[in-house]
């Protein structure tokens, strides 16, 4: 009897350069602009966001759970990141399994936003609204991609 | 006869004359007035009323003098009424400064603040799992607070600084929470309006000079925000 493989990938150290990429669904935005409340931490895990190594901002339009064309994606730089906020990133690769089939390897988690305070928390999503950009619009056509 | 010219050094005055006899000694004792006046010893002195009446003129005169004395009172009581309603319009108009006027711009400024908020009330149709990420639904409690915040704030600092703020972005925030977001004059300002009313707000700010930050509550309420906003 053959034994099932199991990818695990190891958790990297991300360079300061590197971009982050993160989902904001059209419903939030407001003229054009990225809102502050796509910056959330619901359960103290971590903000999900795809590091740029092994992610393109298309992938990360696609894993959402609604259709890739109702999301946008902005990017922002690790670095900055754990540089303007009392924030700090860790890659947290995914691996395969039955609930995330495919795994993501480039999945980081941005941390520690619930633990702050709420003024803390207020300041820093405003430093991370700062610090971010968009990297695929909402109307940009959505491009097929493997996941 | 004799008692006719007889002195009146010894004699009552007139007012003890009339508590002493009464009303009808008067005629007997006036008509002796001239006699007596003729003849009274020097020093004593007469009771004018006994004289007057000789006059004619004097009860039309008297009459004259009711009728002005009369005329006067309803005067000063014109007067009094006449002060009293400048005092009345001049509290009104005071009043009317104080409140009637900055509430009637007040009410324009909160126009906009109550638009602002209307805009956003689409949230409250988004379901849960909205983005496909899990987001609860919003409430339509938290944007009313939101609303009563803003509007507050706003007649607050009308009241006690006469100035304005402008309306923020009204947006949804994280979790079920409300973002009010402002950026003018080189100033940003973000508001957070929690689901629940008893959790607290919180706001972080900044301009060239500093930031603000912290939690909503005690001295640091709307008014003090768009206060800040404002300076």
């Amino acid at each position: 009897m053959a034994c099932p493989v199991t990818t695990v990938w190891e958790s990297e150290t991300i360079p300061d350069s590197n971009k982050l990429f993160m989902r904001v669904h059209k419903n939030i935005i407001l003229a054009g602009q990225i809102p502050h409340g796509v910056f959330r931490d619901p359960d103290g895990k971590g903000m999900s966001t795809d590091w740029e190594a092994y992610a393109s901002p298309h992938q990360t339009r696609a894993r959402g759970g609604k259709p890739a064309e109702e999301y946008a994606v902005i990017a922002v730089e690790k670095g900055a990141v754990e540089a303007d906020t009392p924030l700090s990133v860790k890659h947290t690769p995914i691996a395969p399994s039955a609930a995330e089939s495919k795994g993501n390897r480039a999945h980081t988690d941005i941390l520690g936003l619930k633990q702050c305070s709420n003024a803390d928390k207020t300041e820093a999503r405003v430093a991370l609204w700062r610090l971010s950009r968009y990297c695929v619009n909402l109307n940009d056509p959505v491009v097929p991609v493997d996941l | 006869m004799a008692d006719q010219y007889r002195s009146t050094q010894n004699k009552p005055t007139l007012a003890e004359d009339l508590a002493g006899y009464g009303i009808a000694r008067l005629g007997e004792v006036t008509t002796q007035v001239p006699i007596r006046y003729a003849n009274r010893p020097a020093g004593r002195t007469l009771d004018p009323r006994a004289v007057l009446p000789e006059d004619p003129r004097i009860p039309q005169l008297e009459k004259t003098i009711k009728q002005l004395r009369r005329r006067e009172q309803e005067q000063d009581r014109e007067i009094a009424r006449l002060v009293d309603r400048v005092a009345l319009l001049e509290q009104q108009m005071a009043e009317r400064i104080a409140t009637d006027m900055p509430d009637r711009e007040a009410a324009m400024l909160t126009r906009q603040f109550i638009q602002a908020v209307d805009r956003a009330r689409p949230i409250l149709e988004w379901p849960d799992d909205w983005d496909g990420e899990g987001s609860p639904s919003y409430r339509a409690e938290t944007l009313d607070r939101v609303q009563t915040f803003l509007v507050e704030g706003a007649l607050a600092l009308w009241r006690m600084h006469s100035r304005t703020a402008p309306a923020p972005q009204v947006a949804a925030g994280p979790d079920g929470s409300i973002d009010l977001h402002w950026q003018s004059n080189g100033r940003e300002l973000l508001v957070n309006i929690p689901v629940e009313s008893d959790e607290v707000g919180s706001f972080y700010g900044d301009d060239a000079e500093g930031k603000i930050k912290g939690e909503i509550g005690g001295s640091v309420d709307a008014a003090w925000l768009l206060g800040w906003l404002a300076r």
